[in-house]
């Protein structure tokens, strides 16, 4: 909204006055009791209703899958001890002895194939980490579940840290068999009640004002946890969350804005903790139309000239937005991947080419446009950490070659409704595997769209044959080696023709009181089991 | 007479349903829900079924004729971000919101009544002068920048005071909850009270100061100095109580301001009433969520505006020989 901007900047201004910091009151948090102040709320405590950044952060404390990511985001055993993958349309999954629900009931084979098929459920969110599954059965040997998919898939295990397992008693008796679901008009008991196995019990929940979550005495990890309780609280203005850190009223806000993260380090009373998060911002441009539906170029697109789109991609300076906009926070990148995903190679991060306007205008001269030509840019100016920004800057940068670009910021809610129907010529936006594997990507961004699901978010509709046969290869390849060869096939030619203009991964800033300190988790999912706190 | 209100109520009636009318036509442009409310990795068809399940694939008319189906019985349907009804939602918020808006409406009518009568009799005295600036500053200043300084000054650098949320509550049963019997939910309080009241209070300096200056030049003041009264007498008794007419018609229609510009505050101090809820609707596109308040703040204006009519009609004879 404007007026949180408008507030930021005011605040920003302010905060450069007030120079001289009186003597900090003491911070009356004890140890291991912390505050945590977020820009949003969990939308609901249903494990499998909402494929939310912030839902899925608090329901980790909660919930736990058959494995989880370790500090560094590698998959380890969480409620299964091992698994085999007997063939290669079949896994199966030893399960942990001894775990208990936080009411108490002990954990089995039957709650794992009711969670998983609640998952699979119609009103279920989380459908697209169990779009190869086809079915959950109990296993022959005691305590085993067996796993079967429509096709190989090399990155299951990818998809089962969000694949959360409920008490199947509990369920029952409450009546949330299935997720909760919006045609029935009624909310649902795990709406806001939750039972799990994980590390902490919810033990308040109000949505949007707190929530309070209790260490579990009777979990099954016995790796030291400092925290034994934790109020969630959120804090919509980023001014007043920096606020409430500095005056000690919380232990932990996040998202730090970046303007503020110098004065939040010379406070003397907390720090930024930083990191790269698992996204990548890019543009696309519509490669498909013949004639562009914002732009002064009729009977012809120019996007279709790779020497256009060349020359955009010279003509953008990252390394200034990041310095000047994102206070390097941000890191620069060549593909629409991130790095440090399952199966990619970083060197494909590697920008193309080189920034280079003398370059690039000799590319916009020799494709026609001499002078250039007039094209909107579609931003979302609610998501993505100073987007609206960013893209003033790009606009600015495309000038230099006459490619005059006006900025349609507007809601994310907005945005990608008009993206998602294709009702685009340029856009900006970002996007991040939630199960941290190169396949989900190429296969939402780079692959040619069909009536299959394939390149729902490829919203330039970029296409090529070779990519779609190397990304559906990518698919089912279980050898680690040919399946990582395979995706940088794709990613090489989709980068030698400027599919879209790959710009950067945002950087992830956490604000900590003194005294506390965590992993910074790169999907940007605080996670207190992680948390030391003095 | 009865026709009079009746006529009234009638006016009244029409004016909610012309709000929730343009309110309801304007949503379409807020954005789309569906792209809210799943992953960003839901295919397509998952998006269309939703959309269908929702009825927002409905005409326009369809979906406004159901919103008013159910509002007249009071069912304003199901929030789209918190999937539960939109009226529980909105009853847990109205005691933080009323709670704000009325101890922001006293801080502004037991300093400001005051102040404006010390500025009209004493005008040259420092006291008249830091109010006249205190109200040049209350009409000029934004909200949002005054909750900003307020929390820099007294949460962050003199830590005396909270900077956001509600503190402790203790619950009246019926889902009423308040604030204000507890040392830590006034503390909490005040920051936001006085954002909120700091524009009302302004108002009421240069509204009272205003009609005294005007009163104390009228004849009966002269007189009633020509007879001898105390000061005392002339300025309280005689001059302050014609003073203070149109001051109370004016504080009686800016409570539903009150009620309506909370947003703002309760944006910046997070403060969880019914203005925070819609700020969060509309970036949502939340729409129940956000036709439900805008006919809530409509119905304000409206009892408002109606008990003022009919105050009028008892006080002034004029009005009622008109009828």
């Amino acid at each position: 909204m404007a007026l949180s901007k408008s507030s930021r900047c005011i605040s920003a201004m302010l905060l450069a006055l007030c120079a001289t910091a009186l003597p900090a009151p003491a911070t009356t948090a004890q140890a291991a009791t912390i505050k945590w102040a977020s820009q949003e709320d969990a939308a609901t405590m249903d494990p499998h209703a909402f494929n939310h950044g912030m839902t899925l952060t608090v329901l980790q404390h909660i919930y736990e899958g058959l494995v989880r990511r370790d500090a560094e985001s590698r998959i380890e055993p969480a409620l299964a001890t091992s698994w085999t993958n007997p063939s290669p349309t079949v896994w199966r999954f030893k399960l942990r002895e001894g775990v208990t629900f936080h009411d108490g009931t002990p954990f089995g084979v039957e709650d794992v194939v009711f969670s998983l098929k609640r998952a699979m459920a119609p009103g279920s969110d989380m459908k697209v980490f169990t779009a190869s599954l086809t079915d959950v059965v109990a296993g022959a040997e005691a305590n085993t579940v067996e796993l079967r998919t429509s096709s190989p898939n090399p990155a299951l295990l990818q998809s089962l840290p969000e694949l959360r397992i409920m008490s199947k008693a509990w369920a029952e008796r409450h009546g949330a068999t299935a997720p909760a679901d919006f045609k029935k008009n009624a909310e649902n008991f795990a709406t806001r009640s939750a039972n799990g196995t994980g590390p902490f019990r919810l033990v308040e929940r109000q949505p949007d004002i707190r929530t309070v979550l209790q260490a579990y005495q009777g979990w099954w990890d016995k790796a030291p946890r400092s925290v034994t309780e934790a109020t969630l609280v959120k804090i919509g203005a980023d001014a007043t969350r920096v606020a409430a850190l500095l005056s000690g009223e919380v232990d932990f806000a996040y998202p730090v804005p970046i303007q503020d993260i110098d004065r939040v380090n010379a406070s003397g009373k907390a720090k930024v903790l930083q990191g790269t998060e698992v996204r990548a911002m890019f543009l696309a441009m519509d490669l498909h139309r013949d004639e562009l539906l914002y732009s002064d170029v009729k009977g012809r697109n120019p996007f279709k000239d790779a020497r256009v789109r060349q020359a955009i991609y010279q003509v953008i300076d990252v390394e200034a937005i990041n310095a000047r906009l994102m206070r390097n926070t941000a890191k620069p990148i060549g593909e629409v991947l991130p790095s440090d995903i399952n199966s990619f190679d970083n060197a494909l991060n590697r920008r193309e080419f080189k920034f280079d306007p003398a370059a690039a205008r000799k590319l916009i001269e020799e494709a026609g446009y001499p002078k250039g030509f007039q094209i909107t840019l579609d931003c979302p100016n609610d998501r993505y950490i100073n987007a609206e920004r960013v893209c003033q800057a790009l606009a600015a940068m495309l000038a230099r070659i006459e490619i005059r670009a006006s900025v349609n910021a507007i809601p994310s809610s907005k945005f990608f409704a008009k993206i998602g129907a294709r009702d685009t010529s340029l856009c900006f936006f970002g996007y991040g595997p939630s199960d941290f594997d190169a396949y989900n990507p190429l296969n939402v961004i780079v692959q040619t769209p069909d009536k299959g699901g394939a390149g729902q978010w490829n919203v330039g509709n970029y296409s090529n044959a070779e990519v779609d046969a190397a990304i559906n290869r990518v698919k089912d390849e279980p050898d680690a080696l040919r399946r990582q060869a395979a995706v940088s096939q794709a990613l090489t030619i989709h980068k030698r023709e400027i599919g879209h203009i790959p710009l950067y991964q945002p950087g992830i800033t956490w604000g900590a009181r003194t005294g506390v300190e965590t992993a910074v988790q790169n999907d940007n999912r605080v996670n207190l089991r992680f948390f030391t706190v003095k | 007479m009865i026709m009079f209100i009746l006529r009234r109520c009638l006016q009244a009636a029409l004016v909610l349903a012309a709000v929730s009318f343009v309110s309801f036509a304007v949503f379409r442009y807020v954005g789309d829900p569906v792209s809210q409310m799943v992953g960003v990795d839901a295919t397509a068809e998952q998006r269309e079924q939703i959309r269908h399940d929702l009825g927002l694939d409905q005409p326009f008319y369809a979906q406004f004729g159901r919103f008013v189906a159910g509002a007249v019985q009071g069912n304003f349907g199901l929030s789209l971000k918190q999937g539960r009804p939109v009226g529980e939602l909105m009853r847990e918020r109205v005691p933080a919101t009323l709670e704000l808006s009325f101890v922001s409406g006293a801080l502004a009518v037991l300093v400001g009544v005051p102040l404006g009568v010390v500025s009209a009799i004493w005008r040259r005295s420092w006291l008249a002068r830091a109010a006249m600036a205190l109200s040049l500053l209350g009409i000029s200043l934004p909200t949002f920048f005054i909750g900003v300084v307020l929390i820099l000054v007294f949460g962050v650098e003199a830590g005396w005071l909270p900077s956001f949320g509600r503190g402790e509550t203790v619950a009246l049963g019926n889902g009423w909850s308040t604030g204000l019997l507890t040392l830590d939910g006034w503390r909490h309080l005040l920051l936001p009270a006085i954002t909120l009241a700091l524009f009302q209070l302004a108002l009421i300096i240069r509204l009272v100061r205003g009609e005294m200056l005007e009163v104390l030049r009228s004849d009966f003041i002269h007189f009633a100095r020509a007879r001898g009264l105390s000061s005392f007498s002339i300025y309280f008794r005689h001059a302050l109580r014609n003073a203070l007419v149109p001051v109370v018609t004016i504080i009686g229609l800016q409570l539903g301001s009150i009620i309506a510009f909370a947003l703002v505050t309760e944006t910046v101090f997070q403060w969880p009433g019914m203005g925070l809820l819609f700020a969060q609707a509309v970036a949502f596109a939340d729409v129940p969520v956000m036709a439900a308040y805008l006919c809530l703040i409509a119905l304000v204006f409206v009892t408002i505006n109606l008990a003022v009519d009919l105050l009028y009609l008892l006080i002034d004879p004029r009005v009622r020989s008109k009828i």
